[in-house]
């Protein structure tokens, strides 16, 4: 017989639909909480660790969310990884005009919100009735 | 969407019987109660506690010529102790309790690669802070300067620490984000690794075993604010995915051409066949199930984590690109075009991204091409050089690289005699970076570049040889390998923070270096005696730099002015403590070497202290004509020494 799972076991994957919407929840609010502080230029004790982590980190983890990978170890490395990624890749793009870099990321922040939103609506959307997209476009071939 | 239990071994049915469908528990072990995951928590939370306050209350002044080990007190390694200790017994328990294995893993990391951030008072190392002065020049002319340095030729890193130094609110100053950037980055590379270790392992405990190890492993010292650093992580992170969506169990092309080959092969085919074969004998864990969407998904992810990576640093992406050949050939990758895209999109930023570097530079990068002997040369016998106990200290670095190593081959060992059983995919990780001895021109760092990335495949080796099974281990085996650690931990010291006396920074070094800016008008040359201590993070490209380093040690002024030229705006030397301790550790100076070249300098009349402090002076070349005014003219630093 399985033993119950234990709470630790319940960011390996197995969060519910409902919970990663949640979870999507807030990381909009985070975004958005970022969004502000640096519009009203906020001090840097407090940017530091709004802002700069959600460069380093929310912006991947939105992304692995809008892609619907797995919440697990990976999803953390990848969550990282895309983070430093998408600061390095942003900042490339405007090497020449480097004032606007941090206008640029949350451009990028705000990207990734629409993704996540996207994802959080595609996922929020009842599983019936996308299953009956494919069956639909089946049943006009045969027709 | 598959959950995660689903990347568990293929078949428990396996001959070997080596895993259970569920990865999260088994028949064996303990059941933890929630009393005991209570303890858990609280021994893992005080022992990080007093280690921490044992460090910021340490004595930085105590760090001798063997590091960073002289000053750290008995608690911190009590500390260290209790945390390792909780975690090993964590192994023990019947299912993985991830959040408390990852508290105790991030303390780890925080207690043993956040030791020098906690115990010094400034940030360490001269080269972070020279990366911070890239930064600093990107941000403040607008663009990468590849002409002043090469390494401006792949800016990645330093645009994209720029854009968090200004949406932090940091302004053009990333010094702050200095100090703490290895401890962090350091604990960025945990989730891809135990990705990484669930990929090639069976059951849990082995990979976090192998993150331990890791952890105490790691003594390379490339974890810092660097663009190598944000490479290693993107670089485990694809690998982790690679292995964890994209991996094959039937032989490759190559691999199968060589298992084909003969009914009664040698025993050398013999073997690769045998490895090959492990694969489809559903030894290794499965790859985890994806739809078509989500691999299309990451395969985008994986070419953008590529650009990223081939934009910030030269060595990493060839690294992996070999490393996904090595694994097409066996057997182990399913998208092999992920290869070419590595390549073709390396070539590209070299072709494109960094003419200015390659222009004229071509041996540079393939001159090493084949130097085996030359590069061993630079990587060891040439560094084998300096005061006895700096010898006694690189002795230590390659007996212990020789002991890590030697225990990862017992552990593929270990792993084949319990049920025939090889680790492909840990070899490769482990043995590929040794192609960089025979083609890179990387100068003396190659070889520290070869074991980093090395240290992944050893270490989860290591932890097949203490776990070679996934069930639970005997307790006297788990008492064995927590001695092991603390027999090994303080020669990992001696090897990590062993050249700290020269690495680390004090406020007074800082304050040599502030000075220096202070009293310097922009444009003037700033020459430094030797490497060590803060330099350059701030107008880099607006002073001229000059190392006197390889001069030393000087016998008359001349010697020093040859080095230095002319220069009608000024001339500075900063000469701070570090350097010294650099110079009588590697080249074998009197310890009052800072001394007497200060006093040959100002007796010979043409130099005088412009500055000085308990760490060091600045010296300023008296001008022959009235000098320029320097940006700061009339602010005097607070404890300045008029000449």
């Amino acid at each position: 017989m399985k033993s119950p799972t234990p709470p630790g076991l319940r960011l390996a994957g197995t969060l519910s639909a409902a919970e990663r919407i949640r979870l999507a929840y807030v990381l909009i609010g985070w975004s958005t909480l970022s969004l502000i502080l640096v519009m009203i230029d906020a001090p840097t004790w407090l940017r530091l660790p709004i802002v700069g982590l959600y460069s380093l980190i929310g912006v991947g983890a939105a992304v692995v969310l809008a892609l619907g990978i797995p919440l697990d170890r990976l999803a953390l490395g990848l969550a990282i990884a895309t983070g430093l990624s998408s600061l390095i890749l942003f900042s490339e793009l405007v090497m020449y005009t480097y004032r606007f870099s941090a206008l640029l990321t949350l451009v990028l922040q705000v990207l990734s919100v629409i993704g996540l939103a996207g994802s959080v609506i595609w996922r929020a959307l009842p599983a019936a009735s996308r299953a009956e997209q494919p069956e639909t476009a089946a049943a006009e071939r045969l027709s | 969407m598959m959950p995660a239990s689903t990347a568990s071994l293929e078949g428990a049915d396996s001959p070997e019987g080596i895993e259970p469908p569920d990865e999260a528990a088994d028949d064996s072990g303990v059941e933890p109660s929630a009393r005991a995951a209570r303890g858990a928590f609280l021994v893992i939370l005080a022992a990080l506690t007093a280690g921490v306050l044992s460090l910021v209350f340490g004595d930085e002044s105590a760090i001798g010529p063997y590091g960073l080990i002289s000053a750290l007190p008995p608690v911190y390694f009590a500390a260290v102790f209790a945390v390792l200790a909780t975690l090993l017994y964590m192994l023990r328990w019947r299912r993985e309790h991830t959040l408390l294995l990852a508290f105790g893993t991030i303390a780890l990391v925080v207690l043993v690669h956040g030791s020098a951030a906690l115990v010094e008072s400034q940030a360490r190392f001269a080269t972070a802070w020279l990366h911070a002065g890239f930064v600093n020049s990107i941000m403040t002319l607008g663009e990468p300067t590849p002409s002043f340095d090469a390494r401006m030729s792949w800016p990645g890193f330093f645009t994209g620490a720029g854009a968090l130094t200004g949406n932090s609110g940091l302004g053009v100053d990333p010094v702050p984000l200095l100090r703490w950037a290895p401890m962090v980055l350091f604990a960025c590379y945990v989730p891809s690794l135990l990705a990484i270790g669930k990929a090639t392992l069976p059951g849990w405990r082995a990979p976090w075993l192998g993150v331990m190890v890791f952890i105490f492993a790691n003594w390379v010292g490339q974890d810092y604010f660097a663009p190598q650093t944000v490479a290693y992580i993107l670089y485990l992170a694809m690998v982790a995915l690679v292995l964890t969506y994209l991996r094959k169990c039937d032989p490759g092309k190559i691999s199968a051409f060589l298992t084909r080959r003969s009914a009664d092969p040698p025993w050398l085919f013999k073997w690769l066949g045998s490895m090959i074969r492990a694969g489809r004998r559903e030894i290794e864990p499965a790859q985890r199930p994806a739809g078509r969407a989500l691999i299309i998904s990451l395969i985008l992810l994986f070419g953008a984590l590529t650009v990223a990576m081939v934009s910030s640093h030269q060595l990493t992406p060839v690294v992996l690109g070999v490393l996904l050949g090595a694994l097409m050939v066996m057997g182990r990758l399913r998208a092999w075009p992920l290869t070419a895209v590595v390549f073709v999109v390396t070539l590209g930023w070299l072709s494109y991204g960094a003419v200015a570097f390659w222009t004229g530079h071509l041996d540079d990068i393939f001159g090493g091409f084949g130097q085996i002997g030359s590069v061993v040369d630079s990587g060891v016998a040439d560094r084998i050089v300096g005061s006895p106990e700096h010898l006694q200290v690189l002795s230590i670095r390659i007996y212990f690289v020789m002991t890590i190593f030697g225990l990862a081959a017992l552990g593929a060992v270990r792993l084949w005699w319990s049920g025939n059983r090889v680790s492909v995919v840990l070899l490769l990780l482990m043995g590929v970076p040794g192609f960089l001895i025979a083609t890179q021109s990387y100068g003396g760092e190659g070889l520290l570049r070869v074991v980093y990335f090395a240290l992944v495949g050893a270490s989860f080796l290591i932890a097949s040889l203490i776990l070679p099974l996934p069930r639970a281990p005997r307790g006297r085996v788990l008492i064995a390998a927590g001695l092991a650690f603390c027999l090994l931990f303080p020669v990992f010291l001696v090897a990590r923070w062993g050249n700290e006396i020269s690495e680390s920074n004090t406020t007074a070094d800082l304050q040599i270096a502030q000075a220096t800016y202070d009293l310097a008008p922009l444009g003037s040359t700033i020459g430094s005696l030797a490497q060590g201590g803060p330099a350059a993070w701030q107008d880099l490209t607006l002073y001229r730099g000059v190392s006197l380093q390889d001069g030393n040690p000087f016998t008359n002024v001349e010697q020093v002015n040859k080095l230095l030229g002319e220069n009608p705006i000024g001339v500075f030397i900063r000469i701070a403590q570090p350097q010294i301790n650099y110079l009588v550790q590697n080249m074998s100076v009197p310890a009052d070497y800072g001394t007497t070249f200060t006093e040959m300098m100002v007796a010979s009349g043409q130099y005088r202290i412009v500055y000085q402090n308990s760490s060091g002076v600045v010296l300023q070349r008296i001008p022959k004509m009235p000098a320029v005014t320097g940006p700061s003219a009339g602010r005097e630093a607070t404890d300045q020494v008029a000449p």
